[in-house]
């Protein structure tokens, strides 16, 4: 019975070319993340210098002076490029996919309890304050937030974290709200469905009534808007490396990479404007068809939603 | 309900937010690291300064107080001062410009967008399966990947670098000076900007407009012989809401994207501004824009609400 049900699915799945081209590259995209450091040719921040006569950093198959050989050229201060992507493209996927996860499970723990306990005081702070932080369209709240913690860490208490962690969080803060509204709704009718009723009655602990019983039941909705918002993530976190709001020099990070190559403008060479870009758009490309994919598979009814990019 | 008494209860909702947001705008200051004395002194502050701002801000009184003299300030039109991009420039001041600025920008991207998107869109819708209809699906697909700092970057390169136009590369926007160039300037940024939203309208319009074709009355309409303006009419009448929810989305995608597009193009908007009070951390600036930003968009959704409450009476109930 269940494999039957799963076959259904995977056919549904495996039926849209895009779909599972969009798998694909995704996995790829992990591949080059989990082994970037074996994969990259040269550390992300070694600087080469160019043989004599030569501009090095406008080349593509530029050699150094010290013989290497450089696939993509290298940056404006001499750093292998395709080493910088490789390194880039870890940064943006960790601080993404990161981001999502953690809001997707404090998303499921706020809308499963505001869903069970619907209009009590907690849900209506909670909702109110969700309200106000969707006013703010996605990558301004991130925005604002890494502007008034800085990019040097959070302190708390004793702790400080790492940079990275301020544009994880400013991420959280911007999904969050909206899943949470998702989480909720599919809880609302739930809740009061019969077998909730029994286990009330049955007098289990509200703990267990909304972990064990609960939540299980209301999963499907925001896992597939959490795949969608991965795209999103990617867009955002290189949309903040972009503005200059990302991880410190010499970090890599996709956004930081393409607002750096605007210093080859004037040796106008096209394909340093259009390789970093490309990759994020690949990488937007592949997790947003890979999340309508899921989407369609697990919700085939689905059509178009307001808060989705 | 009457169409007045569904936007004054719009309004008497939207108040709760409104609020909440100039909390959210105040509280700002207290999550900063070390708080907005260490913000306001710098690394650079000795302790005796640090005593001099706490008292100048009326840091020692308490937060609800605090609050109240902020909040007063602001409805009186005074949101403060600059403290490290311009000393002592009134903030309301230096918010003029850059506010038309991106205005300009984001009236600019949703004409291109809605332009674009509503003629592929309906296009498709009546010709369904055709090249068009395989371009509109393509291109909403690129829409969502292709950042639009990305295409805006390559517009300024072919057109700034390649073709060398003085008006690509001036991000010079100012209709009270020179409205010929400032138009020429908007161009590229507009186009970017409304490009890479376009996909989304012309997806939505084509889905709703050939769903509405297919619905049983435009058949049944057909059928009587009713003359074609009469069903384009009722089908419009039925598909436009949707799209007006397509519209207040979309120009919300493309203030957000004005940000990025203002630093590339360096047009000296909001987004320029925003990102230099990051940079800085001028927090009274960011402050405001947070309230700026913020009641802004609660207005545009109160807009789009009671544009639907017109357009479809059944919403009021």
């Amino acid at each position: 019975m269940k494999t039957a049900r799963f076959r259904i699915l995977w056919n549904r799945f495996i039926g849209d070319k895009l779909v599972v081209l969009g798998a694909v590259l995704v996995f790829l995209f992990l591949v080059i993340a989990v082994f970037g450091p074996q994969l990259a040719p040269y550390d992300f921040a070694q600087q080469f210098r160019a043989a004599a006569g030569e501009l090095l950093p406008m080349d593509v198959m530029s050699t150094t002076a010290t013989g290497e050989r450089l696939l993509l050229g290298s940056d404006a201060l001499g750093r292998d490029m395709l080493s910088r992507l490789i390194y880039g493209t870890r940064t943006t996927l960790v601080i993404s996919v990161s981001s999502v996860l953690t809001a997707t499970i404090l998303a499921i723990v706020l809308g499963s309890l505001t869903g069970y306990f619907q209009g009590s005081l907690f849900d209506e702070i909670v909702m109110r304050l969700i309200d106000a932080l969707l006013t703010f369209p996605g990558i301004l709240l991130a925005v604002i937030l890494v502007a008034a913690w800085g990019t040097q860490g959070i302190q708390i208490g004793p702790i400080t974290t790492n940079p990275e962690m301020t544009i994880v969080f400013a991420l959280v803060f911007t999904f969050t709200p909206r899943l949470t509204r998702t989480m909720r709704g599919s809880t609302i009718p739930q809740a009061h469905r019969a077998y909730i009723k029994a286990a009330q009655l049955m007098g289990m602990p509200v703990w267990r009534i909304v972990a064990l019983e609960l939540i299980p039941n209301c999963l499907t909705a925001v896992i597939i808007q959490a795949t969608t918002y991965l795209g999103l993530a990617v867009f955002s976190t290189a949309g903040l490396g972009f503005l200059g709001l990302g991880p410190a020099e010499p970090q890599p990070e996709l956004g930081k990479i393409l607002a750096r190559t605007q210093e080859y403008f004037l040796s106008r060479q096209f394909w340093h404007i259009f390789i970093p870009g490309f990759t994020i758009s690949l990488l937007v490309f592949a997790f947003s068809v890979l999340g309508d994919g899921i989407r369609n598979v697990l919700d085939p009814e689905y059509r178009f939603e307001e808060a989705d990019l | 309900m009457s169409l007045f008494k569904y936007i004054g209860r719009r309004f008497v909702s939207a108040i709760p937010t409104l609020i909440l947001i100039t909390f959210l705008a105040f509280g700002l200051l207290y999550v900063t690291p070390g708080g907005p004395v260490e913000a306001l002194a710098g690394i650079f502050g000795t302790p005796e300064q640090k005593v001099r701002i706490r008292e100048e801000l009326g840091l020692n009184d308490p937060l609800h107080v605090q609050y109240l003299r902020w909040i007063s300030g602001v409805f009186s039109g005074d949101f403060g001062e600059m403290i490290v991009m311009a000393p002592g420039t009134p903030i309301a001041e230096m918010l003029r410009k850059p506010l038309l600025v991106t205005f300009w920008l984001t009236l600019g991207g949703a004409l291109v967008a809605l332009v674009v998107g509503l003629s592929i869109g309906a296009l498709s819708a009546v010709r369904p399966n055709s090249w068009l209809d395989g371009f509109s699906r393509l291109s909403s697909i690129a829409t969502y990947s292709i950042p639009d700092f990305w295409l805006a970057i390559i517009l300024l390169f072919v057109f700034g670098v390649i073709f060398r136009y003085r008006w690509a590369i001036s991000g010079q926007i100012d209709f009270s000076r020179n409205v010929l160039f400032s138009l020429q300037s908007m161009l590229l940024p507009a186009i970017a900007l409304g490009l890479a939203k376009a996909g989304i309208v012309a997806r939505i319009t084509r889905g709703e407009l050939f769903d509405v074709q297919n619905k049983p009355f435009i058949q049944f309409e057909r059928i009587m012989g009713l003359p074609n303006r009469v069903v384009i009419k009722d089908m419009l009448h039925n598909g436009i809401l949707p799209i007006v929810t397509v519209l207040g989305y979309t120009i919300g995608l493309i203030f957000r994207g004005t940000f990025l597009v203002e630093v590339v193009f360096g047009a000296p908007g909001i987004g320029l501004f925003l990102v230099r009070a990051a940079k800085t951390q001028e927090y009274a600036l960011l402050q405001t824009l947070v309230l700026i930003i913020g009641t802004v968009f609660i207005l545009m959704n109160l807009l789009t609400d009671i544009l639907y409450g017109v357009l479809d009476p059944r919403v009021r109930t």
